[in-house]
């Protein structure tokens, strides 16, 4: 049975689940953003996070990441529960997120953004800044230096725009400039907000192609993904979570999910509902 | 030496000389229409230099080949110039409060040019450094030398206890607790019996190395240059110390963080910055260099009351910053010496500095809001 819905896919991973969230749910006022959802991913699996707007796809990484606090459920990275952990806390046990409207540090460089990226790596303290200073410029140099391959990774372009203040870049090179500082932390479990988002189609194949490539050289690294555009959805991820007012209302891999009724209502609405037109 | 190089030095040379020779008649001038011809000549000449894109490129061109050498003239002019200057000690103490504003301003700016915090307490800390190194000075007898890390660690003990609860308000709100500060700070001097209330404190003992007393003449070839040159060059000291802590913080992960926190700071939090240690370090470093200029002011002027430590301070400090250029330090440098020179060689419009400052203020943010000399872009080979 299992096999015939295609499980195989994802059941042959070991139980090593990275995340897992349990019944976590958050009110704001009278709304309820996230509802009893139960979550869970093993180490190195890529799942997508579909739903309509304002479903609670974006809450959902607030509260993984600490930005928001859940009213109720538990949050287990790791083994370890980390409710109550401030967002910088949590990135360093190697959380890294990238946000749906790309929140760069718009005024400084591309290059400059990505090295940022790396805070939880470096190690040098304020005594050595101000006495030791040749350890924080090898540091620097060393982050400058992976910052420029891993811009180089995504396109020699952006490699050369790298000292241009990032607010003056393409669109398309923000959201990747985005992405590459997320990695920069060489993160564990690494959240995409809608990666893909006013890239044309031929931008979203190059960066579901870059995906695939990250995937490739890193395979402990676990993705969560954010996304409108199916076909990315069903060719990156092995597992779908569907969202809809706040509650998981389906999971699965997307050959399965694609043919559920109550997804297919929650994007299309019900049959039942008087449609004007 | 190649003839392209001769070439090339000597225009890059005629300018700066140019350069220096203006500075120097604009600081012995003190007719109000003699300044104001000096300014214009500036302004006309960096518009002729604007208007010819050519020249423009060349001598950018000549200056980012001879860097060093452009910095070797630069520090020769700088200790040469109390001897230029050593029939009018009134410039060079001019200069001297420049310097003073400069370090204040360097401080500042790590607040509201790399973290964007407003920081309207620079009355309050450079009042706890003068007042607590005078304090120990009198009472104890400490030496200078012992008191100047001394006043910076006192000013920057009252930025970490100031700075925790500030981190709980943003942005305006932020910005009037600092006022508040200042002016909490200037009625508790103006108040208080063991800070002497508003006659201050008087007889703080001149700072001194060896048997060399800082108040006594400079005797060097035969030349005599005032006692004011010996705070002139302390001052030039310690601004260049600043600068070069300046230089290593902003190219450091603690320079980073600031301008992350200045864009963005759930962003920042979420590349494992943590927002509020970062800020309130920032405050702490403001006032720790605010408390070493604190303490510099009250030795060399032997005197000092709560009227040198009100809320003008503050404002004429984030002028300089505004003006100069937000997170660059060579503009900040260069605004403290505008924003000091230019008031004082215009005593006709004196009772209206306040108002000339605030509308410099308002311009500069319209205009040119990133100030005359905007954040560079860092390059890390």
């Amino acid at each position: 049975m299992i096999k015939e819905l295609g499980y195989e896919r994802w059941c042959h991973l070991n139980n090593d689940h990275i995340l897992i969230t349990e019944d976590l749910t958050i009110n704001f006022g009278g709304l309820r953003a996230v509802d009893g959802v139960d979550f869970n991913i093993n180490k190195g699996e890529v799942v997508g996070l579909i739903g309509p707007n304002g479903s609670g796809k974006t809450t959902f990484f607030n509260l993984i990441t600490g930005i928001y606090k859940p009213d109720r459920g538990r949050i287990l990275f790791a083994g370890e529960n980390i409710i109550g952990e401030k967002p910088h806390q949590i990135t360093r046990r190697g959380i890294a997120r990238t946000f749906q409207n790309s929140r760069l540090f718009a005024d400084i460089s591309a290059l400059d953004n990505v090295i940022l990226g790396m805070y939880t790596k470096q190690k040098t303290s304020l005594l050595d800044t101000i006495f030791r200073y040749k350890k924080v410029k090898t540091e620097l140099q060393e982050g400058a230096k992976r910052a420029m391959e891993l811009l180089a990774f995504f396109s020699e372009e952006l490699k050369k725009n790298c000292l241009r203040p990032v607010a003056d870049l393409p669109h398309t090179d923000r959201k990747r400039v985005e992405i590459c500082r997320a990695l920069a932390s060489n993160p564990k479990l690494l959240l995409l907000d809608e990666p893909t988002g006013g890239m044309s189609p031929e931008e979203t194949e190059e960066l579901m192609q870059d995906i695939k490539k990250i995937k490739e050289q890193n395979e402990e690294v676990t993705i969560i993904v954010i996304e409108h555009d199916m076909s990315v959805i069903e060719r990156i991820a092995d597992r779908v979570y569907v969202f809809n007012y706040g509650k998981k209302i389906a999971e699965g891999p997307f050959s399965v999910i694609s043919k559920d009724i109550k997804v297919i209502e929650a994007y299309l609405g019900e049959e039942t509902e008087d449609v004007e037109t | 030496m190649k003839r392209k190089e001769i070439f090339e030095i000597i225009p890059f040379i005629f300018i700066e000389t140019l350069f220096f020779t203006i500075a120097y008649l604009f600081l012995i001038f003190e007719k109000t229409y003699s300044i104001l011809g000096i300014l214009s000549g500036i302004i006309l000449f960096s518009i002729f230099i604007n208007k010819i894109p050519k020249l423009n490129f060349f001598l950018a061109k000549c200056f980012s080949e001879y860097k060093k050498l452009a910095i070797i003239y630069g520090i020769i002019f700088i200790i040469a110039l109390p001897i230029l200057l050593r029939n009018y000690p009134y410039q060079i103490f001019i200069l001297f409060n420049a310097g003073l504003f400069a370090l204040l301003a360097l401080g500042l700016n790590w607040q509201i040019g790399s973290t964007n915090i407003v920081n309207f307490a620079t009355g309050a800390s450079f009042a706890t450094g003068a007042y607590t190194t005078a304090l120990l000075a009198i009472h104890l007898g400490w030496s200078f030398w012992i008191l100047l890390p001394i006043g910076g660690l006192a000013a920057a003990g009252i930025g970490f206890i100031l700075g925790l609860p500030c981190m709980k308000t943003k942005t305006y709100y932020l910005s009037l607790v600092t006022i508040a500060f200042t002016l909490i700070v200037y009625l508790l001097l103006n108040n208080l019996s063991w800070t002497g209330g508003p006659d201050g404190i008087a007889d703080i003992p001149f700072p001194k190395i060896g048997n060399y007393s800082f108040d006594s003449t400079i005797r060097l070839l035969g030349l005599e240059i005032p006692f004011q040159a010996n705070f002139y060059y302390l001052t030039v000291f310690l601004v260049a110390l600043t600068f070069i802590v300046d230089r290593r913080l902003r190219y450091s992960r603690i320079g980073l963080a600031w301008n992350a926190i200045r864009n963005d700071e759930v962003a920042a939090e979420c590349q494992g910055i943590d927002v509020t240690y970062s800020k309130v370090l920032s405050f702490s470093l403001n006032f720790f260099f605010d408390g070493i200029a604190g303490t510099l002011f009250a030795f060399c002027m032997s005197h000092i009351s709560p009227e040198s430590f009100t809320f003008n301070v503050s404002i004429t400090v984030v002028a300089i910053v505004i003006v100069g250029g937000m997170d660059n330090a060579v503009g900040v440098i260069l605004g403290a010496l505008l924003m000091t020179l230019i008031p004082e060689k215009f005593q006709v419009f004196q009772n209206y500095r306040m108002l000339i400052f605030g509308f410099i203020i308002l311009m500069m943010l319209l205009l040119r809001p990133k100030g005359l000399f905007p954040q560079t872009v860092r390059k890390y080979y």
